[in-house]
Protein backbone atom coordinates (compact mmCIF):
# COMPACT_ATOMS: atom_id res chain seq x y z
CA UNK A 1 0.00 0.00 0.00
CA UNK A 2 1.31 3.32 -1.35
CA UNK A 3 2.03 5.49 1.44
CA UNK A 4 0.19 9.30 1.67
CA UNK A 5 1.97 12.57 2.72
CA UNK A 6 0.42 15.46 3.56
CA UNK A 7 0.60 18.32 1.23
CA UNK A 8 2.64 21.37 3.34
CA UNK A 9 2.73 23.84 0.21
CA UNK A 10 0.63 26.33 2.15
CA UNK A 11 2.82 26.40 4.71
CA UNK A 12 5.64 26.53 2.98
CA UNK A 13 4.24 29.51 1.19
CA UNK A 14 3.45 31.02 4.44
CA UNK A 15 7.52 30.75 5.60
CA UNK A 16 8.33 32.30 2.66
CA UNK A 17 5.69 34.99 2.69
CA UNK A 18 6.77 35.75 6.21
CA UNK A 19 10.52 35.72 5.75
CA UNK A 20 9.79 38.47 2.53
CA UNK A 21 7.94 40.22 5.31
CA UNK A 22 10.88 40.46 7.47
CA UNK A 23 12.97 41.46 4.48
CA UNK A 24 11.00 44.45 3.65
CA UNK A 25 11.00 45.69 7.33
CA UNK A 26 12.58 48.82 8.04
CA UNK A 27 16.79 48.07 8.51
CA UNK A 28 15.12 50.17 11.95
CA UNK A 29 12.66 47.58 12.63
CA UNK A 30 15.09 44.57 12.11
CA UNK A 31 17.75 45.82 14.29
CA UNK A 32 15.04 45.69 16.73
CA UNK A 33 15.04 41.95 16.09
CA UNK A 34 18.34 41.41 16.53
CA UNK A 35 18.41 42.83 19.74
CA UNK A 36 15.38 41.10 20.71
CA UNK A 37 16.98 37.62 19.68
CA UNK A 38 20.63 38.96 21.84
CA UNK A 39 17.77 38.77 24.67
CA UNK A 40 16.51 35.60 24.33
CA UNK A 41 19.60 34.17 23.83
CA UNK A 42 22.88 35.95 25.09
CA UNK A 43 26.27 35.60 23.87
CA UNK A 44 27.90 32.26 24.40
CA UNK A 45 24.88 31.61 27.07
CA UNK A 46 23.45 28.60 24.79
CA UNK A 47 25.88 25.94 26.74
CA UNK A 48 24.73 26.98 30.18
CA UNK A 49 20.84 26.85 30.05
CA UNK A 50 20.17 24.70 33.05
CA UNK A 51 16.87 22.98 31.08
CA UNK A 52 19.71 21.85 28.00
CA UNK A 53 22.00 20.48 30.64
CA UNK A 54 19.51 18.93 32.72
CA UNK A 55 18.59 17.21 29.44
CA UNK A 56 22.15 15.90 28.59
CA UNK A 57 22.35 14.87 32.56
CA UNK A 58 19.41 12.57 31.90
CA UNK A 59 20.52 11.35 28.49
CA UNK A 60 23.87 10.07 29.53
CA UNK A 61 22.40 8.79 33.08
CA UNK A 62 19.84 6.62 30.73
CA UNK A 63 22.56 5.50 28.59
CA UNK A 64 24.84 4.28 31.86
CA UNK A 65 22.04 2.48 32.58
CA UNK A 66 21.60 1.45 29.47
CA UNK A 67 17.77 2.70 30.03
CA UNK B 1 22.08 50.74 18.15
CA UNK B 2 21.23 54.40 17.59
CA UNK B 3 22.86 55.44 20.84
CA UNK B 4 26.44 53.06 19.85
CA UNK B 5 26.50 55.08 16.65
CA UNK B 6 26.05 58.31 18.28
CA UNK B 7 29.33 57.42 20.36
CA UNK B 8 31.23 56.63 17.17
CA UNK B 9 30.38 59.36 15.72
CA UNK B 10 31.93 61.44 18.30
CA UNK B 11 35.28 59.06 17.45
CA UNK B 12 34.57 60.35 14.00
CA UNK B 13 34.38 63.82 15.02
CA UNK B 14 37.12 64.16 17.35
CA UNK B 15 39.49 63.09 14.64
CA UNK B 16 39.91 59.67 16.90
CA UNK B 17 38.84 57.70 13.80
CA UNK B 18 38.90 58.61 10.33
CA UNK B 19 35.93 58.10 7.76
CA UNK B 20 33.95 54.91 8.67
CA UNK B 21 30.93 52.42 7.55
CA UNK B 22 28.84 49.85 9.13
CA UNK B 23 29.75 46.48 7.48
CA UNK B 24 29.46 42.66 8.61
CA UNK B 25 25.77 41.25 9.63
CA UNK B 26 24.36 44.12 10.89
CA UNK B 27 24.89 46.04 7.65
CA UNK B 28 23.38 42.84 5.62
CA UNK B 29 19.94 42.86 7.39
CA UNK B 30 19.45 46.59 5.96
CA UNK B 31 19.05 44.28 2.42
CA UNK B 32 17.43 40.81 4.04
CA UNK B 33 15.82 39.15 6.69
CA UNK B 34 16.82 39.99 10.52
CA UNK B 35 19.84 37.60 11.11
CA UNK B 36 21.23 36.33 14.26
CA UNK B 37 23.84 38.09 15.33
CA UNK B 38 26.41 40.56 18.76
CA UNK B 39 28.52 42.28 16.65
CA UNK B 40 28.57 45.49 15.14
CA UNK B 41 31.83 45.64 12.91
CA UNK B 42 32.37 49.23 12.20
CA UNK B 43 35.14 49.44 9.32
CA UNK B 44 37.10 52.34 9.64
CA UNK B 45 40.18 54.31 8.59
CA UNK B 46 42.82 54.90 11.43
CA UNK B 47 44.62 57.87 11.07
CA UNK B 48 48.32 57.42 10.25
CA UNK B 49 50.47 58.14 14.09
CA UNK B 50 53.58 60.16 13.76
CA UNK B 51 55.56 56.94 13.55
CA UNK B 52 53.30 55.94 10.47
CA UNK B 53 52.01 53.18 12.23
CA UNK B 54 47.81 52.06 12.31
CA UNK B 55 46.95 50.96 15.55
CA UNK B 56 43.07 50.81 17.49
CA UNK B 57 44.79 51.58 20.24
CA UNK B 58 43.62 55.26 20.72
CA UNK B 59 40.17 54.22 19.86
CA UNK B 60 39.97 52.06 22.81
CA UNK B 61 41.30 54.79 25.07
CA UNK B 62 39.14 57.08 24.14
CA UNK B 63 36.27 54.86 24.64
CA UNK B 64 37.49 53.47 28.04
CA UNK B 65 37.94 57.32 28.93
CA UNK B 66 34.36 57.70 27.98
CA UNK B 67 33.61 54.93 30.64
CA UNK B 68 33.00 51.88 28.16
CA UNK B 69 34.46 48.72 28.74
CA UNK B 70 36.51 46.21 26.05
CA UNK B 71 35.77 42.65 26.17
CA UNK B 72 38.49 40.42 23.98
CA UNK B 73 38.49 41.77 20.66
CA UNK B 74 35.17 43.94 21.20
CA UNK B 75 34.56 46.80 23.27
CA UNK B 76 30.84 46.90 24.47
CA UNK B 77 29.46 50.39 23.55
CA UNK B 78 25.16 50.98 25.03
CA UNK B 79 24.94 47.59 24.95
CA UNK B 80 26.65 46.74 21.19
CA UNK B 81 29.56 44.51 21.03
CA UNK B 82 31.39 46.88 18.63
CA UNK B 83 34.13 45.76 16.70
CA UNK B 84 36.42 48.55 14.82
CA UNK B 85 38.27 46.86 11.82
CA UNK B 86 40.76 48.93 9.90
CA UNK B 87 40.25 48.22 6.43
CA UNK B 88 42.12 45.42 4.95
CA UNK B 89 42.41 45.81 1.35
CA UNK B 90 41.62 47.43 -1.69
CA UNK B 91 37.72 45.98 -1.36
CA UNK B 92 37.17 46.94 1.59
CA UNK B 93 38.78 50.40 1.23
CA UNK B 94 36.58 50.60 -1.69
CA UNK B 95 33.31 49.87 0.15
CA UNK B 96 34.15 51.84 2.90
CA UNK B 97 34.49 55.12 0.23
CA UNK B 98 31.46 54.43 -1.50
CA UNK B 99 29.19 53.34 1.65
CA UNK B 100 26.14 54.94 1.41
CA UNK B 101 25.05 57.61 4.27
CA UNK B 102 21.92 57.52 6.03
CA UNK B 103 19.37 58.01 8.86
CA UNK B 104 19.12 55.00 12.06
CA UNK B 105 16.46 56.70 13.16
CA UNK B 106 17.96 60.62 13.86
CA UNK B 107 21.28 59.52 14.11
CA UNK B 108 23.22 59.87 10.71
CA UNK B 109 25.67 57.14 10.03
CA UNK B 110 26.80 55.33 6.71
CA UNK B 111 26.38 51.26 5.91
CA UNK B 112 28.23 49.44 3.08
CA UNK B 113 26.60 48.82 0.08
CA UNK B 114 24.66 45.74 -0.98
CA UNK B 115 27.23 44.87 -3.99
CA UNK B 116 30.28 45.41 -1.73
CA UNK B 117 28.70 43.42 0.88
CA UNK B 118 28.51 40.82 -1.31
CA UNK B 119 31.77 40.67 -3.10
CA UNK B 120 33.27 40.85 0.45
CA UNK B 121 31.12 37.68 1.19
CA UNK B 122 32.52 36.19 -2.02
CA UNK B 123 36.33 36.72 -0.92
CA UNK B 124 35.79 35.69 2.77
CA UNK B 125 33.54 32.35 1.35
CA UNK B 126 32.39 30.97 4.92
CA UNK B 127 29.26 28.58 4.85
CA UNK B 128 27.67 31.83 6.93
CA UNK B 129 28.61 34.21 3.97
CA UNK B 130 27.62 31.61 1.18
CA UNK B 131 24.30 31.63 3.08
CA UNK B 132 23.82 35.10 3.28
CA UNK B 133 24.63 35.47 0.04
CA UNK B 134 22.02 33.06 -1.50
CA UNK B 135 19.54 35.26 0.48
CA UNK B 136 20.75 38.82 -1.27
CA UNK B 137 19.67 37.26 -4.74
CA UNK B 138 16.66 35.27 -3.39
CA UNK B 139 15.69 39.03 -2.31
CA UNK B 140 17.19 40.75 -5.47
CA UNK B 141 18.76 43.72 -3.40
CA UNK B 142 22.50 43.20 -5.68
CA UNK B 143 22.69 45.37 -8.82
CA UNK B 144 24.43 42.62 -11.38
CA UNK B 145 25.98 45.24 -13.43
CA UNK B 146 27.35 47.02 -10.41
CA UNK B 147 28.35 43.81 -8.42
CA UNK B 148 30.43 42.06 -11.41
CA UNK B 149 32.12 45.25 -12.11
CA UNK B 150 33.40 45.18 -8.34
CA UNK B 151 34.10 41.91 -9.05
CA UNK B 152 36.12 42.59 -11.83
CA UNK B 153 38.13 44.93 -10.36
CA UNK B 154 38.62 42.55 -7.31
CA UNK B 155 40.25 39.89 -9.33
CA UNK B 156 36.97 37.70 -7.06
CA UNK B 157 36.10 36.53 -10.61
CA UNK B 158 37.09 32.77 -10.07
CA UNK B 159 35.65 32.39 -6.53
CA UNK B 160 32.21 34.50 -7.94
CA UNK B 161 32.11 31.74 -10.62
CA UNK B 162 32.27 29.19 -8.22
CA UNK B 163 29.62 30.16 -5.76
CA UNK B 164 27.08 31.22 -8.40
CA UNK B 165 27.83 27.87 -10.58
CA UNK B 166 26.78 26.17 -7.01
CA UNK B 167 24.50 28.07 -4.87
CA UNK B 168 22.41 29.92 -7.85
CA UNK B 169 22.44 27.18 -10.39
CA UNK B 170 24.06 29.40 -12.83
CA UNK B 171 26.15 27.03 -15.68
CA UNK B 172 27.47 30.17 -17.71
Amino acid sequence: MQKVYPDISDLLEAKARRRRELAALSWEEKVKIIQQMQLLLPKGAWHVRPELNTGWQVSRAAVRSGG
Amino acid sequence: MEKALAIINQLEHEGVIGRYAIGGAVAATRYIEPIQTYDLDIFVLLPALTSGLLTITPIYNRLMQLGYEPKAEFIIIEGWAVQFLPVYDGLTEEALEQAIQIDFDSTPTRVFMAEHLAAIMVNTGRPKDHARLVQFFEFDVVNRINFESIIDRHNLKAKWDSFRKRFLNESK
